[in-house]
């Protein structure tokens, strides 16, 4: 009979294993969370890596500073300075540094519209009015980009050379920090140190700087007349900072 | 939606039929796996409570069949094979295949319900019930379909 015949001809199509592999994996992928979701997973992760290692390295190159600058009159304050020029950090060593911080809103700023901002202050006007000593020092991790700082700082409006030292060491910044003063004053303190030992960390961060640099220079200038004129003996400061008395100029 | 282990076993359990009936309205691998894949997400889609085995072996004859209509009515379908082209089927020697080819190269409207009445033992009533046909016009393909076999098959009588 052909009816049987045809039973077993049917019987010999068969449905091949790979075809039913491939339709349980689709159904499997399609409904059920499978290998598409497994590969997707692995990419949207390592996706989310790299978006995350880019903040992450993008705020650690902002938020890490490679510069410091110092200004001191009376108001003692230091900016903290990224490898992109921009204050990422202000600090006031004393009262009026403090006030000062808190008044003028610095964070982000280019340095030298900072510097600029600080020096245009009224209160830094009215110190250097009465005589004070401004004094602007430069620090950073690279010799190269505080040589950089230090001429473009000096082109400042109310900044004259003189009133520019490049300290050129970040481990000083560190020490004067952990001194509790600003760079320019742990290094005018470190000169002043030299002519009065007794001279303490405390009594510096009440002295202006026009105060330090006065100590040094009546210090000197005693031991000079002691020694007498035309001996050819000077005073050498020692620290290897090379500092001077720089008032602004009125 | 249920779940993948029901599927499963409804793929283990009717992909051979599947794989029949796309042979008896498909000719090429391509269209058969999209057949494959699209009734059995039906499958897992659908929320329709089977009653019996009886009731979802129906339904899945009814979903393919539906499925493989589609497809020839698709713009999109994959080339049409040759009949020696046809994947599948029983190497040439063997009687078998020739059964097959001749009932590959009946008509479409007389292929299905062969293979249904002859293959898988349904009455015309319920032939008619999958395929959306009166059972007197189903009576009336088979017995067409029958005529054209015996023909084709050099005068042997396929039994009623």
């Amino acid at each position: 009979m052909l009816e049987n015949k045809l039973k077993s001809a049917f019987d010999a199509v068969q449905a091949e294993e790979e075809l039913k592999a491939n339709t349980k994996d689709f159904l499997h992928r399609q409904l059920y969370g499978g290998r598409r979701k497994t590969r997707a997973v692995p990419k949207r992760l390592a996706a989310c890596f790299v978006t995350v290692f880019l903040c992450v390295s993008g705020y650690f190159a902002y938020f890490t500073p490679v510069a410091a600058v110092s200004i001191d009159i009376n108001p003692s304050l230091e900016l903290a300075v990224n490898r992109f020029d921009r204050v990422i950090d202000v600090t006031g060593y004393n009262a009026d540094g403090q006030a000062l911080a808190e008044e003028l809103s610095l964070r982000h700023m280019n340095y030298e519209d900072a510097v600029n901002a600080v020096t245009e202050n009224e209160m830094v006007a009215a110190c250097l009015a009465a005589g004070e000593t401004l004094e602007i020092t430069v620090a950073g991790t690279s010799e190269e980009r505080t040589a950089k700082m230090e001429h473009c700082l000096s082109q400042c409006a109310y900044v004259t050379e003189e009133q520019v030292h490049c300290a050129g060491h970040w481990d000083e910044v560190e020490h004067a920090h952990e001194a509790g003063l600003s760079l320019g004053k742990y290094r005018a303190y470190l000169a002043a140190l030299e002519e009065e030992p007794d001279l303490t960390l405390e009594e510096a961060q009440d002295m202006t700087m026009r105060e330090l640099r006065e100590r040094t220079e009546c210090d000197s200038t005693a031991e000079q007349e002691e020694h007498g004129n035309g001996q050819n003996q000077q005073k050498g400061h020692g620290n290897g900072m090379g500092h001077g008395k720089h008032h602004q100029e009125q | 939606m249920r779940e993948e282990q029901e599927v499963n076993r409804a793929i283990d359990r009717y992909a051979d039929m599947v794989r029949r009936l796309c042979m008896v309205y498909l000719k090429n691998k391509e269209d058969t796996e999209d057949i494959f894949q699209n009734v059995f997400l039906k499958y897992a889609l659908s929320s329709v409570d089977f009653q019996s085995a009886e009731h979802e072996k129906a339904w899945i004859i009814r979903v393919t069949i539906n499925a493989c209509r589609d497809l020839l009515r698709s713009f999109f379908r994959s080339r049409t094979l040759s009949i020696e082209e046809v994947p599948g089927l029983p190497a040439p020697e063997h009687e078998e295949r020739t059964v097959l080819e001749a009932v590959l190269t009946l008509p479409e409207k007389y292929r299905s319900v062969i293979y249904l009445h002859y293959y898988e033992g349904y009455p015309a009533a319920e032939i008619g019930k999958i395929l959306g046909k009166n059972p007197n016009t189903v009576y009336t393909l088979l017995d067409r379909g029958r005529k054209l076999l015996k023909e084709k098959l050099g005068g042997e009588d396929v039994g009623k």
